[in-house]
């Protein structure tokens, strides 16, 4: 029985002094880790020229004529929330309606996506989302914008050079 | 001898809880921030940050209480995964401490995950390594607002186990 308690009490020495995963301490820590919002305020404003243009004399009018063009932006840089949105704002001449939508845009580095196809609201203005990856002052490559403008006879035949320059900016809400 | 048998029983348990090891753990940073200048290229339109950050943050490592020529081991890992596939680095400074203070198999650095792995393999009493951070695979469209970082430090007897 002694020589028994012995073996036990050699087994419990071994057991509390000779096992190499014995946990000594722990201690649970943390920190914050901060990512301040990247996002852009584009400040580009321009004038494009729609291609291809639309002319007067072309002498066959039509009700609705597609156009597509593509300009640069220049951002600048300012702390934004992360779920900012981009507003395209184009300026018709007067007396003009359009519609009018963009593609889904990628930038050729980064994560900047417009939004999927929008549609003109009516107010000159739409909207995108998911603006991401986009800082800093070097210019973007073009952004592929495809107009929709619907003309009335009456206005197409009063149309004139001029009016084919839309005013568009975009601005990061 | 019963009572003889207990009270060397009862020696061994106290002696093992006398010498109770203390891990102190003491970040240089409460907050640590993520902006711009960590876009690879710095400030650039569409860039996204770059693969590897190092980070303004440090930790200074204390391990008392322990005799001069046990060897034990820290182990590191986070509770909490960070957003996205962003991870968390920790790189022990092994200049930071006497040679004689280090064991054998101590890693170069420690990709945190939901596991303990070791981070340092000590000797003895230790006071103040330091620790130096980075920020793995952080995504623009992923990472975003404040995340805490939880991390969870444990100290075990014996040496570090080999790496792979």
């Amino acid at each position: 029985m002694i020589r028994r308690f012995y073996s036990l009490q050699i087994a419990l020495f071994y057991c509390v002094n000779c096992s190499s995963q014995i946990l000594w301490s722990e201690q649970s820590t943390h920190f914050d880790l901060h990512f301040e919002p990247i996002a852009l305020i584009a400040v580009s404003q321009q004038e494009i020229q729609l291609a291809p243009p639309v002319t007067t004399a072309a002498g066959s009018p039509a009700l609705t004529d597609s156009l597509s063009t593509s300009f640069h932006l220049r951002y600048t840089i300012s702390p934004v929330h992360p779920i900012a949105r981009l507003v395209h704002t184009a300026l018709l001449p007067a007396g003009l309606t359009s519609r009018w939508h963009t593609a889904p845009f990628l930038p050729k580095s980064g994560t900047c996506t417009l939004a999927p196809s929008a549609t003109h609201n009516g107010t000159n203005q739409f909207l995108t989302a998911a603006i991401h990856g986009h800082s800093g002052t070097a210019p973007q490559d073009g952004i592929p914008l495809t107009l929709h403008i619907a003309l009335s006879r009456t206005q197409y035949q009063y149309l004139d050079a001029n009016l084919h320059l839309l005013n568009l900016t975009y601005q990061c809400l | 001898m019963l009572i003889r048998i207990i009270l060397v029983l009862l020696y061994i348990l106290i002696s093992n809880m006398l010498m109770s090891q203390s891990l102190s753990i003491n970040y240089t940073e409460s907050r640590v921030e993520i902006n711009s200048t960590h876009l690879q290229p710095p400030q650039t339109a569409g860039a996204d940050y770059a693969a590897s950050i190092p980070m303004d943050q440090g930790a200074f490592v204390s391990v008392q209480d322990v005799r001069s020529s046990t060897n034990w081991c820290l182990f590191a890992y986070h509770t909490e995964p960070l957003q996205g596939s962003a991870a968390l680095k920790i790189i022990p400074d092994i200049a930071s401490v006497p040679p004689e203070n280090i064991g054998v198999n101590t890693p170069t650095d420690l990709l945190l995950q939901r596991q303990p792995q070791p981070l340092f393999s000590g000797t003895g009493p230790l006071d103040q390594l330091f620790l130096s951070f980075t920020l793995e695979h952080a995504h623009v469209s992923q990472n975003a607002k404040t995340a805490p970082v939880y991390i969870l430090y444990q100290l075990v007897e014996g040496g570090c186990p080999p790496g792979p």
